[in-house]
């Protein structure tokens, strides 16, 4: 690398909100729940570079932006423009950071002010920024976003315009100040598709001719695709995988990421594509302990060494356990499918692992999660816990290191554990079973 | 071959608005048979949803078919009163899956209630079998069945959105109508849903009418496909046809508006404009005016779907150049992206 | 605007009250303090219209039409100034409380609260005793009061208007909180304050009425208020109701229209005003 540091960085980023208590848990004093919004997160984003955050909704990439244009306070880590962390940012820092980074929204029909009219709307920013000969820029941008001719437009209240027109004026108010940086939230997710592909190719020119740099927030790895060269993966609030977008395309490595990729419907009949063979949705991020954040839906979680288990029989176990943990086994419900006349542990025991378990445990595995579960019939949840704990703990309940190889591609995931040289060896796909 | 499903012909649906009479479907014709997974693609406010409300007597009061026919199983229902369509048709002949499935849900009462209660309105079913009917349906949408008797806010987002599903098949319906299902969703809960309704075609040879601006869902969940612009038919056909060889220049550039995981590079297409207002009469091609190869013979007549000439007898195009427009534009567009596009297309098998 | 008929019809009842607060003291016909005597030398006391006196007269032989026309002015000042500052207290809470929020709002929330606890016209009457009876303190008091249901609607409301994506924009392009606040939020809640203006003038023209009648304000302003509470201490209320009516019908107008307009005016306003519609279709 050369002396001269990235455009921006964010290292260890953590946004963590409590949530709210009410006056019980005030009384109780009980400790807030911590909604682990972004968790850890580090990137970089280099000049004249387009990078891409993509994941589900909830997963923390808007979050992760509203702190980036300093709407949120950082709970821990820093972000660094040009070499200076924000935390270090005095009145002239803020102003020419404001100036520099700009963000367009994914609604374009919430994204403008009712009651300016387009020209007032994009005065805004250079007033605050003290910028003269304002009408000329304003119909220099007008054009640059292609709402030709300016004249048309100018005198315009954005609910006379078309969703289309609204998010290009927002692109067009992004760009007025002439910045370094745009961060963009879904910005064509709620386009008609012909429109989409517009506004797509503009901010692509944009990058390429103006020399903008971009972070693109987005769930759609096609529109992604399209639009920059590397894509981080975010998982509820950490980054899973990052990569250059060709490659991650081609060759997703974390299973997230895989089950990702291989869920982007293809416009293409005659492509045969395997349904997910993902279940349920990512749990709330709300007082997560340590550990790989996605192993509970994972299709490819590591069991211990020393035991021999079925992908599939394995999960359950740990999904089980995790509800046991959080005290979330419907105890009630499946107590009412049985015979209540005579509580019988065993009996009990059963019920819940007709219930919970649809594959067969045999020998050791299968003594052991009876001895759990019976213990669980006579309310000893804690010794249920510890037994399936003792036989059944997965490294992917300790975090993941992230390896990263020399072509900047990263992977937080232990399959990938080991090192860096036999990172092609172990692919999870070999540990799925079908 | 057996009698379709469902059958409309030159449906022309009308809206009653302070302006004057506003038409949202033009003259649409279309088959439905049995077991068919049929996706209407569309921007939005070009008269999908409206096609499908009016086939299921769900149009808004302002709204009524003028003109047309729509068959089920052979029998006219574009007259069918309200009555009619509660004790013949809905939920145990057609379901409807709504956009969102949070608000669909009755808060107070458990699954099971719910349906129960619709099945005691709709069918002669007793409550028992009622309520084993919803369970074996939770189970194949990938719920536990004994969850049934769970209230909504007991299930996650996702999980709703499975249950309402489950709610709409339970009686067992030829005809789903699922209207943009998956719009509010991410890739991942996308593809369980389509999953669910795969096996769900599978397991009872249900047709489906999927609405959605999707193309690439449609291309890949459905064997018959009809693109529909400002209130007329443009294209229709087995999606195999329809992408191989799409006539209409609104199904063609539609189609290659779409970017494509395979393809990051490719250069995508922008159709101008946007579909036209329509009053009370359209004597003309909605598209034209958006429309690069256009001409004089488009704005004097609507164009009728005729045939294609390929292998699917049912691909009909409603376009007066059907047959030179897409050579004109492939020809243009090979020109215009020489070279390096074709490094894409050939890495993109896999 | 004016093109919505009903909203139109209550502005020219409006501009034909301020019309009456302008220039009615010239057009009143007699002076409103002269005592009427008829041909006999008797005072006229609560004569009923006549074309002398078209609307009567008071038990004291005062031109009633005299008295409404002089009595339109105070009525005027007092619902503007009173509605102003119902307007101008109210939105200055709600909109700081609702954007600035923190310990700012909870302060100035605290304190709409305990002035909603706050009764009217004990409170009214304490203050007069402080103030002295008077014209304009009659209104001081109903302004002091009456903002608390402003604030807390126009707090509210925003707070929704907090949380648009263009409010984040302008924050993240360095916007300063006052600016905000006057360039987005003001405009946006504007709607709703003008509301709050019109329900003010009304209850401000009421109120003062009451507070008249109960002797904390002036009563030797005729206003409207002030001619009823005349009526009603002579005892000629029933006998005479031309005295007390036509004010009364006046005051009621007055509030009906200011009413009907301010909501007619929030709805135009409100949805898509500007005949631009067609345009943006073809655009």
């Amino acid at each position: 690398m050369t002396g001269k540091p990235p455009l921006l960085e964010i290292r260890n980023l953590r946004k963590y909100f409590e949530q709210n208590s009410n006056i019980v848990d005030m009384l109780l004093r009980r400790e807030p729940n911590q909604v682990q919004a972004v968790d850890d997160v580090s990137l970089t984003l280099e000049e004249n570079e387009s990078i891409a955050v993509i994941g589900e909704s909830g997963c923390g990439k808007t979050t992760l932006l509203l702190t980036l244009i300093g709407l949120h306070d950082i709970t821990d880590g820093e972000i660094v423009y040009k070499g200076k962390s924000i935390s270090e940012f005095d009145k002239p820092d803020w102003k020419r950071y404001r100036r520099n980074v700009q963000v367009v929204f994914q609604d374009p029909f919430n994204s403008l002010d009712p009651k300016m009219t387009i020209e007032e709307t994009l005065q805004e920013p250079l007033k605050i920024h003290g910028i003269k000969n304002r009408e000329k820029r304003v119909r220099d941008v007008l054009e640059h976003v292609e709402l030709n001719p300016p004249e048309k437009y100018l005198h315009k209240k954005p609910r006379n315009l078309s969703g289309g027109e609204k998010q290009r004026v927002s692109i067009a108010r992004g760009l007025i100040l002439e910045p370094d940086i745009i961060l963009a939230d879904e910005p064509v997710s709620m386009l008609d598709v012909s429109t989409q592909a517009a506004v797509l190719k503009k901010m692509k020119e944009l990058i390429e001719d103006f020399g903008v740099s971009m972070i693109y927030i987005s769930h759609d790895l096609s529109t992604v695709s399209y639009i920059s060269d590397t894509v981080n993966v975010m998982y509820l609030g950490r980054i899973v995988e990052t990569a250059p977008t060709e490659q991650i395309l081609a060759d997703p490595k974390h299973p997230y990421t895989e089950e990702l990729v291989s869920a982007v419907p293809i416009p293409d009949p005659s492509h045969d594509r395997q349904r997910t063979q993902m279940s349920g949705a990512p749990r709330d991020p709300v007082n997560l302990d340590e550990g790989c954040r996605f192993r509970d839906r994972c299709p490819a979680v590591i069991p211990p060494d020393d035991i021999e288990i079925s992908q599939e029989a394995y999960r359950e176990i740990i999904e089980f356990r995790e509800l046991l943990q959080r005290d979330e086994v419907a105890f009630e419900r499946v107590m009412n499918t049985i015979d209540k006349s005579y509580p019988d542990d065993r009996k009990m025991a059963k019920a819940i692992r007709e219930d919970y378990f649809t594959h067969d445990l045999t020998g050791e595995n299968g003594a052991v999660l009876n001895e759990a579960l019976i213990a669980f019939a006579n309310e000893k949840q804690d010794v249920a816990v510890k037994r399936l704990q003792e036989r059944f703990k997965s490294i992917c309940e300790t975090t993941p290191p992230t390896v990263e190889d020399e072509n900047g591609w990263c992977v937080a995931c232990h399959h990938y554990d080991q090192n860096v040289a036999d990172l092609q060896v172990e692919q999870p796909k070999t540990a799925q079973s079908d | 071959m057996t009698e379709p499903l469902l059958e409309a012909e030159d449906l022309t649906v009308q809206y009653e608005t302070d302006g004057g009479m506003v038409t949202a479907v033009s003259d649409a014709s279309f088959v439905i048979n049995e077991g068919e997974f049929f996706g209407l693609a569309g921007e939005s406010g070009c008269g999908k949803s409206t096609t499908a409300k009016s086939i299921i007597g769900g149009l808004d009061p302002n709204g009524q078919i003028s003109s047309g026919t729509i068959r089920y199983r052979g029998k006219e229902i574009q007259d069918y009163t309200e009555k009619q369509f509660n004790e013949e048709l809905r939920w145990k002949e057609i379901a409807w899956i709504p956009q969102s499935a949070m608000n669909s849900l009755d808060p107070l009462q458990t699954v099971s209630e719910q349906a129960v209660e619709i099945g005691t309105v709709h069918t002669e079913m007793s409550e028992t079998e009622l309520r084993e009917q919803l369970k074996e349906m939770f189970s194949i949408v990938g719920l536990q069945e004994s969850r049934i008797n769970d209230y909504p806010h007991q299930f996650s987002g996702g999980m709703q959105q499975r249950a309402v599903i489950a709610l709409a098949l339970f009686l067992e319906p030829s005809l789903i109508i699922a209207d943009e299902p998956t719009t509010a969703l991410d890739v991942i809960m996308q593809d369980q849903i389509f999953k669910h309704l795969d096996e769900i075609k599978e397991k009872l040879n249900t047709s489906l009418l999927l609405i959605t601006h999707d193309i690439s869902v449609i291309f890949e969940s459905c064997e018959t496909v009809a693109i529909m612009h400002a209130s007329q038919l443009a294209e229709y056909g087995s999606v195999d046809a329809v992408y191989a060889n799409p006539r209409h220049p609104y199904a063609f550039m539609f189609k290659e508006a779409f970017p494509d995981v395979r393809e990051p590079d490719r250069d995508l297409e922008v159709i101008e404009g946007y579909p036209p207002q329509l009053g009370d009469e359209i004597g003309f091609c909605s598209f034209v005016d958006r429309c690069p190869w256009a001409t004089e013979e488009c704005r004097e007549a609507a164009p009728e779907l005729e045939p294609v000439d390929d292998d699917d007898p049912r691909h009909v195009a409603g376009c007066f150049r059907k047959d030179e427009a897409y050579e004109m534009y492939q020809s243009n567009r090979l020109s215009s992206q020489s070279g390096d596009s074709t490094t894409a297309i050939t890495s993109e098998d896999d | 605007m004016l093109t919505d008929r009903t909203t139109s019809f209550y502005f020219a009842i409006l501009m034909f009250i301020v019309f009456l607060g302008i220039f009615g003291p010239m057009l009143a016909p007699y002076d409103v303090l002269t005592t009427h005597y008829d041909d006999n030398g008797n005072i006229m006391r609560a004569e009923p219209p006549s074309l002398e006196h078209p609307l009567g007269t008071t038990h004291a032989g005062y031109d009633v039409l005299s008295r409404v026309l002089v009595g339109a002015q105070p009525t005027v000042l007092t619902g503007l100034i009173g509605g102003a500052m119902i307007l101008s207290i109210g939105t200055a809470i709600g909109v700081t409380a609702g954007y600035v929020g923190g310990r700012t709002e909870t302060v100035l929330m605290r304190f709409t609260d305990f002035v909603y606890g706050v009764p009217l016209i004990p409170f009214a009457i304490v203050l007069i005793t402080f103030m002295g009876v008077g014209f304009f303190s009659s209104i001081f008091v109903i302004g002091l009061i009456l903002w608390r249901g402003a604030a807390r609607v126009i707090r509210a409301q925003t707070m929704q208007v907090k949380q648009y994506p263009y409010v984040k924009v302008a924050k993240a392009t360095g916007a300063s909180t006052p600016r905000i606040m006057i360039k987005h939020i003001l405009p946006n809640v504007a709607p709703m304050a003008i509301f709050f203006l019109a329900m003010g003038v009304g209850y401000a023209i009421v109120l003062q009425a009451g507070l008249t009648f109960l002797g904390v304000a002036d009563p030797f302003v005729p206003s409207w208020g002030v001619m009823i509470r005349n009526a009603f201490d002579s005892g000629y209320m029933a006998s005479a109701p031309w005295w007390s009516v036509t004010p009364g019908l006046l005051i009621g107008i007055t509030v009906l229209s200011t009413f009907m307009f301010g909501r007619g005016y929030e709805d135009l306003i409100s949805e898509d005003g500007d005949s631009v519609e067609a345009e943006t279709v073809t655009a």
